[in-house]
């Protein structure tokens, strides 16, 4: 009998001594200090102390700013332009990777990983000479006659920082839309091509939709990481590729007013939310008047 | 003499077999393979300017480049600042790797091998920090340690770096105990062992590549991560950080060198954590 209690005891215990110290773990470090943080957005700041004052002065300062709202439209637009673009340019790639290629496979998902895994800064910082005004762009083009002299709107715009956020996120979306392209199973497209239907229509009638949780998960990751990107901006953006993530950071570091930076992090969140309401509350309705 | 033949054959298939014939005759091109090429170049486009200016003799102007030369990397592996900033960062990449297993690990276990209520919910929130801005994950805990004063240093690094890394050896090690055989870990025990024994002697040895591997991407991880080390790093100084204040000054020759040589070593360690053979990211 004990030794039946010992074993039952063990199998409930089993799982809280496994799962227990992470889940301890990411509680403490992760969960409480984004609520520590979002406090800080109700704090203010008096004689460059953190004062634990409530109101709601930041966000006011954050919205009736002639500066921040606009950084946090184009942080969400730089964010959906970079995951539009990484989900069309990375699918193929994804595509070619799951069905051709079988003898090259581990080598590109390690070049992957690579890029994954290193130079985060130095590749950001690399992209300064080739899009800077005597950069590898403006030499190649003024080779080819394209181009009568070192030229320098490439660098220092929004389209810089997109460009950048893609190359550095590449990686990031592949590897999503790989494994759900992965995870289709090869009879359904027998199946298909059996049945009549030519290689287009069987990618757009069955590979395409079976894939689409990879491309939604890609989508949605590399929007949450291009929009809260700083370095980019910071490295290629200039004024007019400014982006929320640097007036957040600058916030943190020189100017040292961290409640109001919070206050445009969480601004940001907010503005976010609601768009995704209304773009959902508009795909209802017209649903409702398609009905 | 064969001229003719498939012409006619051509003017008597269907349109839909002429589509497939076509089809075939533009699959010769291996358009995709081409595109796929184009994009690895484009993904790598960086590393290899990178690479080259590292080894371009000017210091003014990028383009045209002008001569070979190594003295980038020496005045690189001379500047005393790296040598201190080499030291933090192993320091704090292998306490990351290390804890990130010790944590990761047991808790795969569990998320692949029992069944409870709001299991994917908790597997949902354990892996959410690698798929968030890592400002967002920086500033919190530096908040977080703000309010309780703590002390910044290389341990309020490495307890981010954590947050960030632990997810990867989660999903590392429960894709590699999705495909295990747990019917060896029952035969251990059906032949005597104990819980502890069958483990240890058995499920372990098989599952070790896996981890280690895990450990060494997460220790190449650690060691590139900038932004957490940004806002968490106390009067000391990381690689990364060092490479940031590089960038920060303006163009700087020896930076490239510098960059190429952190990056070599980083392929290095993920090339052995590729060769241990049990590392799957996706799949």
């Amino acid at each position: 009998m004990a030794m039946v209690a010992g074993l039952a005891d063990r199998r409930r215990v089993g799982p809280l001594v496994q799962l227990g110290p992470l889940a301890l773990y990411m509680f403490v470090f992760f969960v409480v200090p984004v609520g520590v943080f979002l406090l800080y957005s109700f704090w203010t700041v008096r004689e460059w102390d953190v004062v634990r004052v409530w109101n709601l002065a930041n966000y006011r300062d954050v919205f009736s700013s002639p500066v921040y709202p606009q950084l946090i439209l184009r942080s969400l637009g730089v964010g959906v332009a970079t995951a539009v673009l990484s989900v069309v340019v990375v699918y193929p790639l994804a595509y070619t990777l799951a069905f051709r290629l079988e003898k090259y496979r581990d080598l590109i998902l390690f070049l992957l990983a690579i890029s994954l895994f290193s130079n985060y800064v130095v590749r950001i910082y690399a992209w300064r000479s080739i899009l800077s005004s005597n950069g590898l762009v403006n030499y190649v083009l003024m080779a080819l006659g394209l181009a009568d002299g070192p030229r320098s709107y490439l660098m220092y715009t929004p389209w810089a920082v997109v460009l950048v956020l893609l190359n550095v996120y590449i990686p990031f979306a592949t590897l999503p839309i790989f494994s759900a392209l992965l995870n289709i199973e090869r009879d359904l497209l027998d199946a298909a091509s059996d049945l009549g239907a030519n290689p287009l229509r069987t990618f757009l009638q069955v590979t395409l939709p079976l894939s689409m949780p990879g491309v939604v998960a890609a989508f949605i990751f590399i929007f949450l990481l291009a929009a809260g990107d700083f370095v980019t901006p910071e490295l290629v953006g200039g004024i007019n590729g400014m982006m929320i993530g640097n007036a957040v950071a600058t916030q943190f570091g020189m100017v040292s007013n961290w409640p109001l930076g919070a206050a445009m992090v969480f601004s940001t969140i907010l503005v976010f939310l609601l768009a995704l309401a209304a773009l959902l509350a508009a795909r209802r309705a017209a649903g409702l008047v398609r009905v | 003499m064969n001229g003719p033949v498939p012409q006619e054959v051509g003017r008597a298939v269907p349109a839909t077999r002429v589509a497939r014939v076509a089809g075939l005759r533009l699959r010769d091109v291996p358009l995709l393979e081409i595109y796929a090429a184009l994009a690895l170049l484009f993904l790598f486009l960086p590393v290899l300017m990178l690479v080259m200016l590292s080894f371009n003799s000017t210091v003014t102007g990028i383009f045209p480049l002008k001569g070979f030369t190594l003295k980038w990397y020496d005045q690189a592996l001379h500047n005393q600042i790296i040598w201190p900033a080499l030291q933090n960062s192993l320091i704090v990449a292998i306490s990351t790797a290390v804890v990130s297993a010790l944590l990761g690990t047991p808790a795969a276990f569990t998320l692949t091998r029992r069944s409870f209520r709001f299991k994917s919910l908790l597997r949902g929130l354990l892996v959410l920090p690698m798929s968030l801005p890592t400002l967002l994950v920086g500033i919190s805990l530096l908040s977080f340690f703000a309010t309780l004063s703590v002390t910044r240093s290389l341990l309020t690094v490495t307890i981010g770096h954590v947050v960030y890394c632990v997810p990867y050896m989660l999903l590392v090690v429960s894709a590699r105990l999705a495909e295990f055989d747990f019917a060896i870990e029952e035969a251990a025990r059906d032949l005597g062992a104990t819980p502890f024994q069958a483990f240890r002697m058995v499920t372990f040895p098989l599952i070790r590549p896996t981890i280690i591997g895990g450990m060494l991407l997460i220790f190449a991880q650690s060691f590139d991560m900038f932004v957490i080390t940004f806002f968490n790093i106390g009067a000391q100084s990381t690689l990364p950080m060092v490479i940031w204040s590089m960038v920060r000054l303006g163009i700087n020759p020896s930076l490239n060198a510098l960059g190429a040589m952190v990056m070599g070593f980083s392929i290095l360690v993920l090339v052995v954590a590729n060769r241990l053979g049990g590392v799957k990211l996706a799949g």
